[in-house]
């Protein structure tokens, strides 16, 4: 897990790798605390993740809310993004819209194939 | 790799000689709990281990020990020497078993059941029942697993599953389940997000997430519980059937979104009503106005494609399966192939005139098509023939009670294949000789029994296929034709003269001649005067033939053999002159040549010599008038009817023809001995044979002369 | 890379078979005779899944199940025990030590593979 906060200091990157499950659900969920704190737009780098369970996906979306609520944004990045879409559909995480906490009409859980 | 049963039965022997020192261990200290926890796992592990492995002897038995000494175990017994005493029995015993499995032999089964009796009566009599309790509660248990999970139409199920939020720390991962849920069937999923908190409140070790799942399956409910088996005490779980294959359809088409909000108990059907009242779409207004979350509609909508997506799937599925067209589309069809097949034979004869290899292949390939196109159509206009046995079942229900029988009627073959118009034509024929199966085959109950048979009497009907033809057996148990009466009758009735020699069979075909009936009084069923001569008469139209047999007292079975179809026939293709003629190629059974020198010897008379059985033939030349003069050989064509022999002599044998049958005009219907005619394939026309027909006006053109 | 499977049992005969049913689908097994055998041998290698026994001496099963979820890196692992029949409490006690599931005596091979996708994938 690296944090790297670009020059403008508006856009950090969060790069998230290794195996994304529930042993590391606290560590993931201080750092995008502390991550989302110092920055308007949070950008989720996955392309180094090699495992995903729900605990995680549930914490992204949580990160997304609580970011959406200070009026900041969260989106995520990386070329792996095919295979993190294949997971959270097979959970039933896709949606058609995003939910009331939407602000930016960004929901994590929309497109992909 | 060592075989599991040896590593098991040298782990017994351990267990065993481990058991024995702890048992004399423990009548020294027979309040050692440690020791009696000692003696129990052995037990255990003997039992456990022994029913993986296929000793279930051993298992049993044991288990027998085991659970008198679990009432050791939580005190409710004390050890005794007694118990001591039955235990090392048991041990041996144990031992017993497994020397027995190795060598192949029985252990003393008896002397197990005394050891358990005796521990039995060591137990006190307020906990005797406990173990027999847990026992039966056990059977059952193993009864319940091995109960088949299946059924045969495809249900859909909606299903709510909200695991406890501490079901991580259980060790669950409920996408593994969802991934079970989706092997069972068509599945869709919708994960319910709302419970989600913001990250300062959350913790990391639950899990917010619900679903709402919708899943066609053909397996049945317990099925979709046993995937949440280790989860259901520690989750929300609500399966209910939506929808079903068997369940007629509502005209009105899938579920609107409201009606599913409500059954699923996300909104009222007050908040429906109101929201209805203004003009926007269901779903936003009600998300707008916060009367549901988006998850909830969105899971809704879920729910409406999936089972849209399920009807459809299944309404196109019932639509390939058969689709329903008007008859006369198919006789017309039918009439277009007969056209076709007319047309590919002119065709085929003139590639072969014209020495052309381009056009020969194309007309091989015109024949090959059109073959398989006769097949493809003839086969549309198959019907099972069940629909007509299962009319019968009434007819004898009704007759019989009507005159005092008691008559069962078996039937078999239903799933035969006739052409459409032939079962159309086979109708009364059918019912006439089932009537008289009734009316004169099976006797009165009564006289059944005098007879030493059973009251109840049986009718048998079956149908089964033979080659291009369909055999069909109409079987009574009754009382059997009287060959002797019948012979009498046929005299009085001057059917057939006093001295006149016969076989029994065709004494039985007298039955089948016009104005013959053994009825002795008038009937409401048959003996009206509507005798076999009409069911002959249609068969005979259906192409087919009837062969009776029967033994007096015993029963009487009437055969009827019948093609599968009437608009094309294997034909055999003759000549007489410049005249062609057509035999239905089923009765044909040889060609033979007649030699000048044949007819010489018969004497004027029209027999043949075949291999040394004489045989009566009908000179066709002269039946039909044909001019011109015979050649010198001239062919005899064999044809078998009713059991019979007959010889047609013409004057060439062409060969095998795929004959299209034509009715002939209003004007020439009537012609005697002819039933059609077909086009060949240079245009010429040639008259199909009324084979029976020709046989019967032979036999009474005899008749008159000789009388 | 395999998953690894620690089965935990003190009769060989099931070990073995435990053993040989798990590594034929693929798995990487780690044995152990009784509780504190298990719990002596988890600390040294990462496992992913636990199948123990209940009736085992030194430490017995449930015991072994309370000890193993205290671990911080075996907190989340499924923990499957077997039973036999007449333990129906045994199996509601192995429940809240944390047991995600169980396998009755007497089992087959596809049945404990079958348990081992449920939980583990």
């Amino acid at each position: 897990m690296d944090f790297k906060v670009e020059s403008s200091g508006q856009v950090g990157v969060l790069t998230l790798d290794g195996d994304l499950t529930i042993s590391r659900a606290d560590e993931l969920r201080t750092a995008l605390m502390k991550s989302l704190d110092s920055v308007d737009h949070l950008v989720i780098n996955l392309d180094g993740f090699t495992e995903l369970d729900l605990s995680c996906f549930q914490l992204l979306c949580s990160a997304h809310r609580t970011i959406a609520r200070q009026n900041k944004r969260l989106t995520l990045a990386g070329e792996h993004l095919d295979d993190f879409r294949r997971i959270v559909r097979a959970a039933g995480f896709m949606r058609s819209t995003g939910c009331i906490m939407d602000m930016n009409k960004d929901c994590l859980w929309i497109g992909g194939k | 790799m060592m075989d599991h049963r040896e590593v098991f039965r040298e782990e017994a022997y351990e267990l065993l000689a481990e058991l024995e020192t702890s048992l004399l261990e423990l009548e020294e200290a027979p309040d050692n709990m440690e020791i009696i926890g000692r003696v129990f796992r052995a037990m255990h592990t003997i039992k456990g281990s022994g029913a993986m492995f296929g000793f279930d002897n051993i298992a049993k038995f044991t288990h027998e020990v085991e659970t008198i000494f679990d009432l050791v175990r939580n005190g409710r017994m004390s050890v005794t020497k007694e118990l001591i005493n039955q235990t090392l029995a048991s041990r041996d015993q144990i031992k017993a078993m497994l020397d027995a499995s190795s060598s192949g032999g029985q252990a003393d089964l008896q002397r197990g059941e005394e050891i358990i009796s005796s521990l039995r009566r060591l137990v006190p009599g307020d906990c005797a029942s406990g173990g027999q309790e847990a026992e039966k509660q056990a059977v059952i248990k193993k009864e319940e697993v091995t109960g088949e999970a299946g059924v045969d139409e495809a249900v859909t199920y909606r299903i709510r599953f909200k695991p406890e939020q501490a079901i991580f720390s259980h060790g669950t991962n409920p996408l593994l389940l969802l991934n079970e849920l989706r092997e069972l069937g068509d599945c869709s999923i919708t994960a319910q997000m709302d419970a989600i908190p913001m990250l300062q409140d959350y913790n990391p070790e639950l899990c917010y997430a619900y679903w709402d799942i919708v899943l066609t399956t053909k397996r049945d409910m317990n099925s979709i519980r046993d995937v949440f088996i280790f989860v259901e005490d520690d989750c929300e779980l609500k399966i209910e059937v939506i929808d079903k294959d068997s369940e007629p359809r509502e005209e009105t088409g899938v579920k609107k979104l409201g009606e599913i909000l409500v059954e699923r108990g996300d909104v009222s059907q007050a908040d429906i009503s109101r929201m209805l009242t203004l003009q926007k779409k269901i779903g936003e207004l009600l998300v707008d106005t916060g009367v549901v979350n988006r998850g909830r509609v969105e899971a809704a909508l879920m729910e409406q494609q999936h089972v849209r997506e399920v009807r459809e799937k299944r309404q196109s599925s019932e639509t390939a399966t058969s689709i329903r067209v008007p008859s006369e589309r198919l006789d017309s069809l039918v009439n277009l192939v007969g056209e076709l097949v007319t047309v590919q034979a002119h065709l085929t004869q003139t590639a072969s005139g014209k020495n052309d290899p381009g056009l020969t292949a194309i007309a091989e390939e015109v024949e090959r098509l059109t073959e398989a196109l006769r097949d493809n159509t003839m086969s549309l206009r198959m019907l099972q023939i069940g629909t007509t046995f299962s009319k019968f079942r009434r007819l004898v229900r009704d007759l019989s009670s009507e005159l005092g029988k008691e008559i069962e009627m078996i039937t078999e073959g239903a799933e035969t294949e006739l052409d459409k118009t032939v079962i159309e034509k086979l109708n009364d024929p059918l019912v006439h000789l089932i009537r008289n199966c009734i009316d004169h085959g099976i006797e009165n109950p009564e006289e059944r029994e005098t007879a030493g048979k059973q009251r109840c009497g049986t009718i048998h009907l079956s149908a089964v296929h033979s080659g291009a033809s369909v055999l069909i057996n109409i079987r009574d148990d009754g009382k059997g034709l009287d060959a002797g009466a019948l012979r009498q009758k046929g005299i009085e009735k001057g059917l057939i003269s006093p001295d006149q020699e016969m076989t029994e069979r065709e004494i039985f075909s007298l039955i089948l001649l016009p104005g013959f009936s053994t009825a002795k009084k008038v009937s409401n069923i048959s003996g009206r005067g509507v005798g076999m001569d009409v069911v002959k008469r249609a068969i005979d139209g259906l192409r087919g033939t009837i062969a009776i047999t029967s033994q007096k007292g015993i029963g009487t079975t009437i055969s009827l053999k019948l093609p599968l179809t009437l608009a094309i026939i294997e034909g055999l293709l003759v000549t007489i002159g410049d005249e062609y003629f057509v035999f239905p190629l089923s009765s044909v059974e040889e060609c033979v040549e007649l030699t000048q020198e044949d007819v010489s010897k018969a004497h004027g008379r029209h027999l043949a010599n075949l291999r040394g059985q004489i045989i009566p033939y009908i000179r066709l030349r002269e039946q039909f008038a044909v001019s011109g003069r015979a050649p010198f050989i001239e062919q005899i064509v064999i044809i078998g009817l009713d059991g019979q022999r007959v010889g047609f002599v013409v004057d060439n044998v062409i060969g095998e023809h795929q004959t299209v049958i034509k009715n002939l005009g209003r004007i020439y219907k009537d012609i005697d001995g002819i039933s059609g005619a077909t086009i060949l394939g240079d245009g010429d026309v040639a008259l199909i044979l009324d084979i029976p027909r020709l046989v019967r006006m032979k036999e009474e053109e005899e008749a008159l002369t000789t009388s | 890379m395999a998953k690894m499977i620690m089965t935990a049992d003190d009769s060989a005969s099931i070990r073995q078979m435990v053993s040989f049913t798990l590594k034929g689908a693929g798995y990487d097994v780690i044995e152990a005779i009784d509780g504190k055998d298990a719990l002596a041998k988890i600390g040294g290698a990462p496992v992913n899944m636990l199948i123990t026994d209940l009736n085992m001496p030194n430490l017995d099963g449930i015991g072994l199940i309370r000890e193993v979820r205290a671990l911080p890196a075996y907190k989340f692992i499924p923990i499957i025990m077997l039973t036999t029949e007449s333990q129906e409490t045994k199996k509601q006690e192995g429940k809240s030590a944390g047991a995600t599931g169980w396998i009755v005596k007497p089992f087959k091979p596809e049945q404990l593979l079958a348990v081992i996708k449920k939980v583990l994938g």
